[in-house]
């Protein structure tokens, strides 16, 4: 199959001596850089390869209508500065095949994870401020803790329309310091970086769906590169999202009913985009994220990125393998619309039809702590032992029964987990001590589902086969 | 203050790597064996009366898997027959002194033992191998060809099962690997916990759900006696890499192991991936998915003096070799009875 394993023509020993003083493949002009594997490019041509490819991923889906409100979600790093960039100049007057939606750019707030120094903080904020003003978009910043919001989440608008100004914030401070506290709680409440990382990036996105709807935008532009989708692919397998890793890794990702979610980066590895940004001399932000400086083996996300790198380094292929893999993937068409979506990632909830699994395994790994020593052929039922792990799940590892508060508060049982969260979600909320501190709009959706269990129970019996109404 | 064992409340000995709970040795006895029962009987790996070969290396997962197999079939009345097979590649200082263990298993466990060469099956030992071909890639030749000759063995013993030693790690790091490779037919199929029964024998993998961590601990707790040294000529490099990744997974998250094969198992591969067709070879008739088998390819290969030609594509190779045999008739010939014999057996 694949060579890696087996020669060493993926990387040519004389790898260096073969790019210097080369010229570029497309004028002849002395190549300034290497881009895919080993092609040679000036500086003129890489742009125009760079920002050609950058317009084929959207020209390649369709998946943009003409006149679509597309939000682009800015974090400051490099890809989305770039990603920012070719936006602006694709949409500038005059170029040849003009882009034709109407974007608009949001950067979300994270300060709340981190104590950070005002001053420090100020500055970024001026910085991201300046490119939000810079690209002539309607722009926005909102805060992360908004999506702990019982209504519509509040934001600030940095320039451009004025029509949505009348849901500006939520103009009273209180309630936006208490937000923050909940999120605090939250973050305090989860045990490891693995799932403050996961829970951060969930609830991000939400939140980035809910505004993006309540100001009439039907896309979310990301701007993650090949190398991070490749990364974030490998750490959901590793975190038993492996039913929807090919959506975490696609340009157009449906998850989720009113808004979809893009990422025209993906085509180019961490390393083309850095290059692109470094001729371009655009200035990227740096925002320290809750795993900045964390050693390798803080998370699954920094140790997966840790992983990725080393092999990108000594294998060139590595991401475009993975990449190419995870497009061969799909969810399992057949009982997919039956399914439940997860309140936390919007993928369906897993099934646990399959006696022989890992899901039933574990379960029944969990339904053994309770039975005691006895060679008894019973607690193999494996109806017991989901009851058991459920019940297992909600406790916070403690043991002794200090772990009552999800059961006290009648809103979140770890039973209704199982049913309203998929199998990496439901994982991750081991991690969370108690679950009622999630964001309203999750505990709804949870009630919701729930609501609609009960009564499609209710009507079971007249509904007929195939009725996907979940 | 010793620590309460979770499931009995007596003092607790250990942690569970599987689930971090601190047990005494009898729970995790108790927890260990009724998990590999419940894989056995949910996954319907066996039917009554079946003739089971069970592949022993001598290394711990395999000498666990004959431990427990032989135990359960006695405690749950499964009704199936076991025997050991062993492969001997022929890898000095590696090999014969892990055979050595399976043939002390083989009295303490009180089951019959049958090992099959390479030298019988194919006139080539790894030792003969690496000489040719050197230390890297001579990894392909000792899996392709094992793949082939646990079966051939099974056959041999009129067995209509094997059950091999793959624990959960290894499934976890064989769907990383596929991932990394791109190697999505096998990406789909790795996960199975029963394989290969169109073609060869079915394959199971009755330790499927279970970390190698615990293996050890069992074994080491039930003073069960293996070998534990790493082939003289394994280092393989790639694999190395997805195997630390995954031993550092488990150490961030115990569960990461287990979410793996969850991840694998939930998988689906899109309808219009052209899959290769898996068919037989038209040598030795075993389960391919070219015309002609890797493994009759590598042997050509070793025996025309080309060993390292068939280590790539096999399409490529298939070209090059038969370009060789048409040149060079004089190594054919010396060959052929080794050939031959390959056809007679299989």
């Amino acid at each position: 199959m694949c060579q890696i394993t087996s020669q060493n023509d993926v990387i040519p020993k004389e790898d260096c001596r073969l790019s210097i003083g080369k010229s570029c493949m497309k004028c002849q002009e002395p190549a300034t850089v290497v881009a895919r594997l080993h092609d040679p490019f000036c500086s003129n041509c890489f742009q125009a390869y760079f920002t050609h490819r950058f317009r084929a991923t959207f020209g390649k889906s369709k998946a943009v209508r003409n006149g679509e409100k597309v939000l682009i979600a800015f974090s400051g790093g490099h890809s989305s500065c770039v990603m920012l960039h070719l936006v602006k100049e694709g949409l500038a007057e005059g170029v040849h095949k003009k882009l034709r939606y109407q974007p608009g750019v949001i950067y979300v707030d994270e300060n709340v994870c981190l104590e950070q120094d005002e001053e420090e903080r100020n500055a970024q904020m001026r910085k991201i401020e300046t490119w939000l003003k810079e690209s002539t978009f309607p722009a926005y910043v909102i805060c992360i803790e908004e999506v702990m919001s019982k209504c519509n989440p509040g934001y600030r608008l940095i320039s451009g329309d004025q029509s949505h100004d009348a849901e500006d914030g939520h103009g009273n401070l209180p309630t936006e310091n208490a937000m923050k506290e909940e999120f605090k709680q939250l973050l305090e409440n989860t045990s490891s970086l693995t799932t403050k990382e996961d829970l951060i990036q969930k609830l991000r996105l939400k939140l980035l769906k809910q505004i993006a709807k309540q100001l009439g935008y039907t896309k979310i532009m990301f701007g993650d590169s090949g190398t991070r989708l490749a990364t974030v692919l490998l750490g959901n397998l590793a975190k038993g999202h492996g039913e929807t890793v090919h959506q975490d890794m696609s340009f157009l990702d449906t998850r989720g009913e009113e808004v979809a979610i893009i990422r025209p980066m993906r085509e180019f590895t961490s390393k083309e985009i850095a290059l692109f940004s470094h001729q371009c001399c655009l200035q990227p932000v740096f925002i320290p994220r809750i795993s900045t400086k964390a050693s390798r083996l803080a998370s699954i996300d920094t140790l997966t990125e840790d992983f990725v790198n080393g092999l990108q380094s000594n294998f060139p292929a590595t991401v475009t393998t993975v990449l190419k893999t995870g497009a061969k993937l799909t969810s399992d068409e057949e009982t997919v619309g039956k399914r439940h979506t997860c309140v936390l990632c919007q993928s369906p909830v897993d099934s646990s039809s399959s006696a022989s699994s890992a899901s039933a395994a574990t379960q029944y790994s969990m339904s053994l702590r309770k039975s005691g020593t006895v060679y008894s052929s019973s607690s193999s039922e494996p109806e017991a032992a989901c009851e058991v792990a459920r019940d297992d799940a909600s406790c916070c590892g403690e043991g002794d029964g200090s772990c009552q508060s999800a059961k006290k508060n009648e809103e979140l049982t770890s039973a209704d987990l199982s049913v309203v969260m998929c199998y990496g979600c439901r994982v991750m909320m081991r991690d969370v001590k108690s679950l009622d501190r999630l964001p309203n709009s999750v505990l709804a959706d949870v009630q919701r589902q729930k609501r609609r269990d009960e009564m499609r129970l209710e009507i079971e019996d007249f509904l007929l086969d195939g009725s996907e109404e979940g | 203050m010793p620590v309460a064992c979770r499931m009995c409340g007596g003092p607790a000995v250990l942690k569970r790597p599987k689930t971090g709970d601190a047990v005494c040795k009898d729970c995790f006895f108790y927890a260990f064996e009724n998990e590999v029962n419940y894989t056995i009987t949910n996954g319907n790996l066996f039917k009554r009366g079946d003739r089971v070969a069970v592949g022993a290396s001598g290394g711990k997962d395999s000498t666990v898997l004959a431990y427990i197999l032989k135990l359960l079939n006695e405690r749950h009345d499964y009704g199936i027959e076991l025997i050991l097979l062993s492969v001997d590649e022929g890898i000095t200082g590696y090999r014969d002194d892990s055979l050595e263990t399976v043939k002390r298993n083989q009295h303490q466990y009180d089951l019959p033992l049958k090992i099959v060469s390479y030298e019988d099956l194919y006139g080539w030992t790894m030792d003969a191998i690496v000489k040719q071909i050197g230390l890297k890639n001579n990894c392909t030749f000792c899996g392709v060809f094992r793949r082939q000759a646990l079966d051939r063995g099974a056959m041999l013993l009129k067995a209509n099962k094997i059950a091999t030693g793959h624990n959960a790690d290894d499934i976890a790091e064989t769907v990383l690997m596929n991932v990394l490779r791109g190697d999505i037919a096998r990406l789909r199929r790795c996960t199975a916990i029963t394989t290969g029964a169109e073609g060869g024998l079915p394959r199971c993998k009755p330790l499927k759900y279970t970390y190698e961590k615990e293996i050890v601990m069992y074994a080491y707790f039930k003073k069960l006696d293996y070998f534990s040294t790493e082939c003289i000529y394994s280092p393989n490099a790639y694999r190395g890499h997805a195997r630390t990744y995954l031993k550092d997974l488990e150490r961030i998250r115990p569960s990461s192991i287990i979410d793996l094969i969850h991840s694998g198992e939930s998988l689906s591969i899109k309808k219009d991936v052209k899959m290769p067709v898996q068919g037989t070879c038209t040598r030795c008739g075993y389960i391919s998915s070219n015309a002609i088998c890797k493994a009759c390819t590598l042997l050509e290969g070793l025996n025309k003096g080309l060993p390292k030609l068939a280590i790539g594509k096999s399409n490529k190779s298939r070209r090059l070799l038969d370009a060789a045999s048409q040149s060079s008739d004089s190594t054919n010939e010396k060959t052929s009875p080794k050939e031959k014999k390959k056809d007679v057996t299989f």
